[in-house]
């Protein structure tokens, strides 16, 4: 056999792998949309307000320990405070673990809530960086700040834990802001579960172009940066075709660490967060399904697309990179810290289901996808008919760049009966037919640097400006 | 090969053309909707001050108010939301029963047999948040359906039958149609009177021990200090977590009259029962309670420690007591716990 026909039957080898991937990928994106559909149909006429007053009766509830950590936050974390501590929640403490930050966070705090240092016994049950100082607000007695010796997130929420009085805590970002009740109905599906629900996740929501005042969304709207709407766009997709149908059957392995509530008890069986990675939020849930499945009980994790947490999303390439490399080394760090988990029937669906779906549709999508770009732009100088084999190629990623996007951003729409406006609603849906031109590639790239991170070891979080959500952000 | 691509182009064309449909669809039904709310508002606008002078006032007759069409029935519901909401009185409550009886009966019977899960847990909520007595029947018809129902479901069934009948409620709570937990059984709880509390209880050995659980606890909640004894029975149960809720809620009573029949869980195995104990001798004299604290304070489990230093300071020349165990104490644990109560530096 000549030299030109194994390169040519190589190539038609790889152009059938990539096909029979991409068709895959579109078959499980489909199903779990069907079941989105389903269960937003079920749920979109559910008028949530009318049961939420009944919960706020102490008795059905359990006190949560708000645990936010805070490396130099002094643009967003004030903003942060006033939303938590308008919060609808009968019994809740507020724990801000200044994690050494060299800006002026600690000032800021302790100047607007008047806060005096105490002394208070710490149960250290994780090992961690030194505390130096707490303080307690005069104003807010549930209002704490830990200052300690700087050791990263992971280390930030385990002192946290380590202080925390409650059975349940709850992380949240310094820079994010929650709506009045989203701290209530993301405990809920912990309550009505009678305790089965260990850990849930609430919708975290992009809030740049929104009006925010003192903590809360006085208005909301569309930004006019494509960068952000974009990722809006990217935020619903990612819910409705990815978290809701994996939670509905206990199969989710990230909730995101800007807002999560967990129980204490299970966080302190596994040790805490893992300070070996930058993804600590994602590896805690891969840890602590796997501690279900070694204690053969029957708990769940779930993600409530309910109660939302705003969060302020970059609005320029460099920070979007170093954020999503970021997000990408972290989930390539869980997979591979728990790679004994993949395809062990001994971890049910989340070993046999999950995890080879996060490895092969999530984690290693990127760089098939661009090997899939590169196959297109090769195909070209091959001949007659690998042209025809680029045009299949380049359908599907439209069909799974754009259409799901735009199939994704209509759905959302139908769910939420006035949201967004009708002309915030044309400008999602053609920006989304655009995403597979300019937005997906980039991002697959930045992406792919993630795993290379990851196999490097390169373990900084990487700095992203931020300016702050509320108005009066110092 | 050709073929296959042509399939593909036409299915991404044929998807296309579909999502673009829905798009417009959409549209159409968002602006519809949109239109109706606008509807609503301005009936509320409109009419709003004729329904308080019907709701507050003496003789302002119904028949004014009675609603022509769908639409207007919607904004009357939202109006009964916004007044349940800000008002409660027995007069307002029997207003908006007789008013709703007449004219919106259909309209939430048909809401209540909807096929759509979301709007009939809508108008449970609704029967209850506005006290629609009249719509009990028809609730505890669903019951009889062959239909199953989520437990949202099954829970707001329950709970407005338990609301608007005396006593019909045990055999539901007993024999419930779907497993109900802890929380299920408090929201249950959480709706009975104590005449009701005491219906249920005479059959009190005979609940499911979940229940058992839930009312103990309730009792404590509530402050029904006639109920005593049966917490004093809960304290021989060989159900720890029973003994504990026991005792939780002999601490929320803040009684104190049989001492000798708390002190021994001082003594217990399991740190909760010692918690508890700690607690409840918070309500008891200095010299009563300070020799069971002052052992409690030493406790090896910290919650346990904490809770005994909270207790000391609440009492009678507490803060004494605590400076005597900073200054006397040879436990480091219990000087730490106690200095951290006074917020000593």
């Amino acid at each position: 056999m000549s030299l030109p026909v194994i390169t040519s039957s190589v190539f038609a080898f790889v152009g059938y792998i990539l096909l029979v991937y991409m068709l895959a990928v579109i078959f499980s994106y489909t199903s779990m949309l069907i079941v989105a559909f389903i269960q937003l149909g079920k749920e979109r006429k559910l008028q949530k307000s009318l049961s939420d007053e009944e919960a706020v009766d102490f008795i059905y509830t359990q006190p949560v320990t708000i645990i936010v950590p805070a490396y130099n936050e002094q643009e967003g974390i004030l903003g942060n405070l006033y939303s938590l501590l308008a919060l609808q929640y009968p019994e809740f403490e507020i724990l801000v673990i200044n994690d050494g930050s060299s800006d002026n966070t600690e000032d800021v705090v302790i100047e607007h809530f008047n806060m005096k240092p105490i002394r208070k016994v710490v149960n250290k049950q994780i090992e961690t960086q030194p505390i130096e100082a707490i303080y307690q607000s005069d104003m807010h007695p549930n209002l704490l700040m830990i200052t300690k010796v700087n050791g990263g997130k992971a280390d930030a929420l385990n002192v946290g834990i380590n202080v925390s009085k409650y059975p349940y805590f709850c992380s949240i970002d310094g820079d994010s802001i929650l709506d009045r009740t989203s701290l209530l109905r993301v405990m809920k599906p912990i309550m009505e579960s009678n305790k089965e629900v260990i850990a849930t996740g609430g919708n975290v929501r992009i809030a740049n172009g929104y009006e925010i005042q003192m903590g809360q969304v006085v208005k909301e709207g569309l930004p006019s940066s494509a960068i952000v709407t974009m990722q809006i766009v990217e935020y619903m997709r990612a819910f409705l075709m990815g978290r809701m149908a994996l939670s509905k059957y206990n199969l989710v392995l990230i909730i995101s660490g800007a807002f999560s509530v967990f129980s204490k008890k299970w966080v302190l069986q596994v040790g805490g967060y893992a300070k070996n990675t930058v993804g600590e939020d994602m590896e805690l849930v891969v840890k602590l399904h796997e501690e279900i499945a070694d204690r053969k009980e029957d708990k769940e994790i779930v993600f409530t697309p309910d109660p939302v947490c705003w969060t302020e999303a970059p609005d320029n390439f460099k920070d979007l990179r170093t954020q999503r490399r970021r997000w990408h080394q972290g989930l390539a760090e869980s997979l591979w810290l728990h790679k004994k988990m993949a395809f062990n029937p001994k971890y049910g669906s989340v070993g046999l289901i999950s995890i080879p779906y996060f490895l092969f549709i999530e984690l290693l999508g990127p760089l098939i996808e661009l090997a899939g770009y590169a196959y297109m732009v090769l195909s070209l100088f091959m001949g007659e008919v690998y042209i025809l084999f680029a045009g299949i190629l380049g359908l599907l990623f439209i069909l799974y760049g754009s259409l799901f996007s735009m199939a994704s951003v209509l759905l959302e729409s139908w769910s939420r009966n006035t949201y967004p406006k009708i002309e915030d609603l044309f400008r999602l849906v053609t920006l989304s037919l655009t995403e597979v031109f300019w937005y997906r590639p980039i991002t697959l790239v930045w992406r792919a640097e993630g795993i290379i991170r990851a196999v490097r070891g390169k373990r900084e979080w990487g700095h992203i400006k931020r300016t702050g959500l509320s108005e009066d952000s110092e | 090969m050709d073929n296959f691509l042509v399939g593909l182009l036409l299915v991404v064309v044929i998807l296309l053309i579909t999502l673009f449909i829905l798009f417009f669809v959409l549209i159409f039904y968002r602006l519809r909707e949109v239109k109706n709310k606008d509807k609503i508002k301005d009936y509320i606008e409109q009419r709003q001050d004729d329904w308080f002078d019907y709701l507050l006032g003496e003789d302002v007759e119904s028949e004014a108010l009675k609603p022509l069409n769908t639409i207007e029935m919607e904004a009357i519901d939202e109006l009964f939301f916004r007044i349940s909401y800000h008002f409660a009185s027995d007069k307002i409550t029997e207003k908006v029963n007789g008013f709703a009886e007449q004219y919106m009966k259909e309209y939430y019977e048909k809401r209540l047999n909807s096929r759509n899960s979301g709007i009939r847990v809508n108008t449970l909520n609704k029967i209850y948040l506005f006290n629609l007595s009249f719509m009990l029947d028809e609730v505890s018809q669903q019951l009889q359906k062959k239909q199953l129902f989520s437990k949202a479901e099954y829970l707001l069934i329950y709970t407005i039958i338990a609301k608007f009948s005396e006593a019909d409620f045990v055999a539901h709570f007993m024999n419930p149609k779907v497993p109900l937990g802890e929380f299920d059984y408090k929201k249950l709880l959480m709706e009975l009177d104590e005449n009701q509390i005491y219906v249920m209880a005479k059959q009190f050995d005979q609940l499911p021990e979940m229940l058992q659980l839930t009312a103990v606890e309730i009792v404590g909640v509530r402050h029904y200090l006639n109920w005593i004894p049966l917490l004093h029975h809960c304290l021989k149960s060989p159900i720890q977590e029973l003994r504990i809720r026991a005792l939780k809620s002999i601490a929320e009573l803040e009684v104190a009259d049989a001492l000798p029949l708390y002190e021994k869980f001082s003594r217990s195995a399991v740190w909760e029962e010692r918690l508890m104990t700690a607690k409840i001798f918070r309500s008891a004299s200095t010299e009563q309670a300070l020799p069971v604290l002052n052992e409690l304070i030493k406790d090896s489990t910290y919650a346990v420690r904490a809770q005994a230093a909270k207790s000391m300071k609440s009492l009678k020349n507490g803060q004494q007591a605590l400076y005597s165990v900073i200054t006397t104490s040879s436990d480091a644990f219990a000087v730490d716990v106690a200095e951290e109560m006074l917020g000593k530096e």
